[in-house]
């Protein structure tokens, strides 16, 4: 091995690692030892490596990045954690249903068991049993338009009309996921708004294809606020059809007009 | 599906968290879509985290998940990155690096000039100088023999001493390259 060629492999070499069973890595450092020209060049090879590592150091991540990682995933940390709590809210409101029990309990994962079309209230119970019990979205992105085009590359999915524009800043997206109820692929957005202070509501957004579900005319919106301040059930809906798809809005806390916090286009 | 404790999770995120973007962005070149890469991989490990054997294994997974993710985020937006092109003529330049030169590269430079390398070669190259890995790590990382990762950052080192010769002698700015404040604290 001449001098250039141990200048090649030692290049590659991390001093302090002392995994070098290569046996070329060997003869290289045999020829290092002997070879004073050589040592020079190696002292200055690890100045340079130094000085990259240090200032690929230098480089910060965004001040909130950590922030949004804990935040992401204790949001699907919470989720799954209220599982059971959420199971027992459902059985509840399921009961007081009675007529409606079988439809209500069919699986989200397997296909439509009657003729009939699931109603609006169905829909809307159903999809917030999705959100307390919810394992993980399928993407995280605070891009919607990243979103978006996760949603898009399904094909079998109805994909919301959204405005990406960046003067919407007063939300905060988190992250999409596709859920199938009922035979249907229904997409979701996941977002928080984060113009509340430090307070950070929850805003979720399903779409489904409008022939999924019944007795929902055009230009109907159909609005709930939450049963109480302390109900279980915290969300503000509001369920409404445009353009062949049905929107649903599950919005944090009380409001009137849910449909209004969401930047359709 | 058996998930992390959270206090672990939270360990890997103070831990890991910044050398992952760091990566991220010198894959990306973006500043937005490094940090979704970083948070997407943590969601990852939050989700699928317990199917980790060895809990010693969890670094090499979040920078194997990282850059699988940003490959499948690639051909899913229909780009595409020449991966493959280490056939491409090297820089003849293992001679040894001015030192004075070299230290007046600040982070931004550096970025930039890392920036300019092939994708084949910067790869490695940001896993070795984060110093964070070892080659063995590394090269399950890139998924290849672990002297192909030698060769190649022996040659991607040169590359970047080229690159960042270019940058610091002339005006010259490619584009798409990561433009960062040029005084930024270490993290």
């Amino acid at each position: 091995m001449n001098s250039d060629e141990a200048r090649f492999i030692l290049s590659s070499v991390r001093p302090e690692e002392t995994d070098h069973s290569a046996p070329q890595v060997e003869e290289a450092m045999r020829v290092l030892a002997g070879d004073p020209e050589l040592q020079e060049w190696f002292e200055k090879s690890k100045r340079f490596d130094r000085t990259i590592s240090d200032r690929l150091a230098e480089v910060s991540p965004p001040a909130d990045l950590r922030d949004s990682i804990l935040t992401g995933m204790e949001a699907s940390r919470t989720s799954s954690g209220s599982r059971r709590k959420a199971l027992a809210w459902s059985l509840a409101a399921v009961l007081a249903l009675g007529g409606f029990l079988s439809l209500f309990l069919a699986p989200r994962d397997i296909e439509s068991q009657g003729e009939s079309k699931p109603t609006v209230a169905e829909f809307e119970r159903a999809m917030q049993e999705v959100i307390t019990g919810m394992p993980g979205l399928d993407l995280l992105s605070s891009d919607p338009n990243v979103l978006l085009r996760q949603l898009r590359d399904r094909a079998d999915v109805a994909v919301p009309s959204l405005a990406t524009a960046n003067e919407l800043s007063g939300l905060r997206y988190l992250g999409c996921k596709v859920v199938n109820w009922q035979g249907h692929e229904v997409s979701l957005i996941c977002m928080q708004r984060s113009n509340s202070g430090t307070d950070m509501p929850n805003l979720h957004l399903f779409t489904i294809p409008a022939e999924a579900i019944e007795g929902l005319d055009h230009d109907e919106i159909i609005a709930h606020l939450p049963e109480s301040e302390h109900s279980s059930r915290k969300w503000s809906t509001a369920v409404w059809q445009s353009e062949g798809r049905v929107y649903l809005v599950l919005a944090e806390g009380r409001h009137s007009n849910p449909r209004q916090l969401v930047p359709l286009g | 599906m058996t998930r992390l404790k959270p206090a672990l999770v939270k360990k890997f995120v103070d831990e890991h968290y910044a050398n992952l973007y760091r990566f991220a962005l010198c894959l990306a070149r973006d500043e937005a879509e490094a940090a979704d890469l970083t948070q997407q991989t943590y969601f990852l490990l939050s989700t699928r985290g317990g199917q980790i054997r060895e809990m010693q294994k969890a670094k090499s997974w979040l920078f194997t998940t990282l850059r699988r993710e940003f490959y499948r985020q690639r051909q899913l937006s229909g780009r595409f990155l020449s991966i493959d092109d280490d056939d491409a003529p090297d820089w003849e330049t293992h001679d040894a690096p001015d030192d004075e030169v070299f230290r007046a590269a600040d982070a931004a430079i550096v970025m930039e000039a890392l920036s300019t390398v092939r994708e084949v070669f910067r790869e490695p190259l940001v896993l070795f100088y984060l110093d964070e890995l070892s080659y063995r790590e590394i090269a399950e990382i890139l998924e290849v023999p672990i002297g192909t990762v030698m060769s190649r950052l022996s040659r991607g080192k040169a590359e970047l001493r080229h690159c960042l010769t270019v940058t610091l002698s002339e005006e010259h700015r490619p584009e798409n390259v990561v433009s960062l404040p040029r005084s930024s604290k270490a993290n």
